[in-house]
């Protein structure tokens, strides 16, 4: 009665009926579990250790991380992100922009998955703009460029004032704009433009962008130099510092992002703008 | 994105992938080894293009030449009672039966298939793969795939007669 595939001959089942009996049938194998018990690790685990041991990952290897700086773990996720940096090298050039690297679209993890917490949000933390994006601390504007060891960059576009709030994490300045009749709203209410300035992209930094289903990622010229245009899902960057250390930033992404390069600076231009008013505003950087 | 994490973010479709593919076969080893060798492939992934076909085309490679060293065909097996979760459980014990009565009918149709009808099939209902993704873990162009589901739904039709024991309401 409830069983359509079972009440018919089998020359008289439609493919439908085929293909949900199918999915049904799919949800309910036995598939082997992943059994991570004591000391056990997973197959992802056992297969970074099976290359560190082949040397990759041996003491005093560039990639290492500073081991006062930082905690273990740390560490290990840093020497297997320099893994996808090495592989960054060859392709940099092939995509025409030094220094950047777009690679792997990955699903992103299932929302609510207990194994990866997602960054808490909590624009009100303190009441600045931008805080919980996960921007690092904030930051007088007048020290901004200074802590950065950058000439601070400001976009000179009618309607766009001085930012709200600037952020500085490891090197990498964070300026942030509301959202105003200049500035459409991004995902995140209330902020309009997050402008980020770091050091450290062109020789011999690079970038890597980790991209989920659902970005598209094209070639964008800013004032003359090649960057990229990254929209749609948000994305993640991973890039290496001026003395050779990956750098996996976190944050949480909340627009639309116009990326490029310029003596030595690296400038991310997140927004609600489209592609070509993005451009304009990044234009107008003095 | 450490490479590790980002593989851990496809392990559980990459150890179904090995499975279906090769039932008979330790699809954990398996999956360690394609990440390990999709590591030292990452030079020859093609920027901007997805991640997961590519790699669970890796894991289908690597567990299809275990298979072929591994001798006796085994086919895919029902999870047991026990382990079904609790959303599982059918609206009542009698349709229960029936369900998993239809189930084991089926599923002994698709083991009595061939290995590429199978994997056609396991890629796209099993593992809810795209057609667009089947082709690229199978290495099939996607007309093919097209081609190759409809050929293997045609042949687990035929296997499905109803004197094979198969409940069919007669």
């Amino acid at each position: 009665m409830s069983d359509p595939i079972g009440r018919r001959l089998p020359e008289t089942m439609a493919d439908d009926e085929l293909a949900s009996g199918l999915l049904d049938l799919g949800r309910m194998l036995a598939f082997p579990s992943i059994e991570v018990e004591g000391a056990a690790l997973d197959p992802a685990a056992r297969a970074r250790v099976r290359l560190d041991a082949d040397g990759r990952g041996g003491a005093g290897g560039w990639w290492r991380p500073r081991p006062t700086a930082l905690r273990l773990r740390r560490a290990v996720v840093l020497a297997a992100v320099a893994v996808v940096v090495v592989a960054a090298i060859a392709a940099a050039i092939g995509l025409g922009l030094p220094g950047i690297r777009i690679v792997p679209a990955s699903s992103p993890p299932p929302v609510g998955s207990s194994s990866s917490p997602a960054p808490t949000a909590s624009r009100s933390i303190g009441g600045l703009l931008g805080s919980g994006l996960g921007l690092g601390d904030p930051i007088a504007l007048t020290d901004a460029g200074r802590a950065a060891d950058i000439s601070l960059a400001l976009p000179a576009a009618p309607g766009v004032e001085s930012p709200a709030t600037a952020w500085l994490l490891d090197g990498r300045l964070s300026l942030v704009w509301p959202s105003g009749p200049a500035l459409p709203p991004t995902r995140e209410p209330g902020i309009g433009l997050i402008l980020a300035e770091f050091r450290g992209s062109i020789n011999p930094g690079y970038f890597e962008k980790v991209i989920e289903p659902g970005t598209t990622v094209e070639p964008a010229e800013v004032g003359g130099v090649t960057g990229y245009w990254i929209s749609g899902t948000p994305h993640e960057l991973v890039f290496v510092d001026p003395g050779g250390q990956p750098v996996f930033d976190s944050r949480r992404i909340v627009g639309d992002t116009l990326i490029w390069a310029r003596g030595g600076v690296t400038y991310r231009l997140e927004s609600g703008l489209d592609r070509a008013a993005a451009i304009a505003l990044a234009e107008t950087l003095r | 994105m450490a490479y590790e994490d980002l593989v851990r973010r496809h392990q559980a479709v990459a150890i179904r992938t090995a499975h279906v593919i090769a039932p008979d076969g330790d699809a954990e080893d398996a999956v360690q080894e394609a990440f390990v060798k999709a590591y030292r492939a990452l030079g020859r992934f093609r920027a901007g293009s997805p991640f997961r076909p590519w790699l669970l085309r890796i894991v289908a490679n690597e567990a299809r030449n275990r298979r072929r060293s591994a001798g006796r065909r085994v086919g895919l097996a029902l999870r047991s009672a026990e382990d079904r979760r609790p959303d599982d459980a059918a609206p009542s014990p009698e349709s229960a039966v029936l369900a998993d009565e239809r189930r084991r009918w089926l599923l002994a149709g698709v083991n009595a298939l061939r290995d590429d009808d199978r994997a056609v099939i396991a890629a796209r209902y099993f593992l809810e793969l795209s057609e667009a993704e089947t082709a690229e873990v199978l290495g099939l162009a996607l007309g093919t795939v097209k081609s190759r589901l409809s050929r293997a739904l045609g042949r687990l039709r035929s296997a499905l007669g109803p004197t094979d024991g198969g409940p069919t309401g007669e």
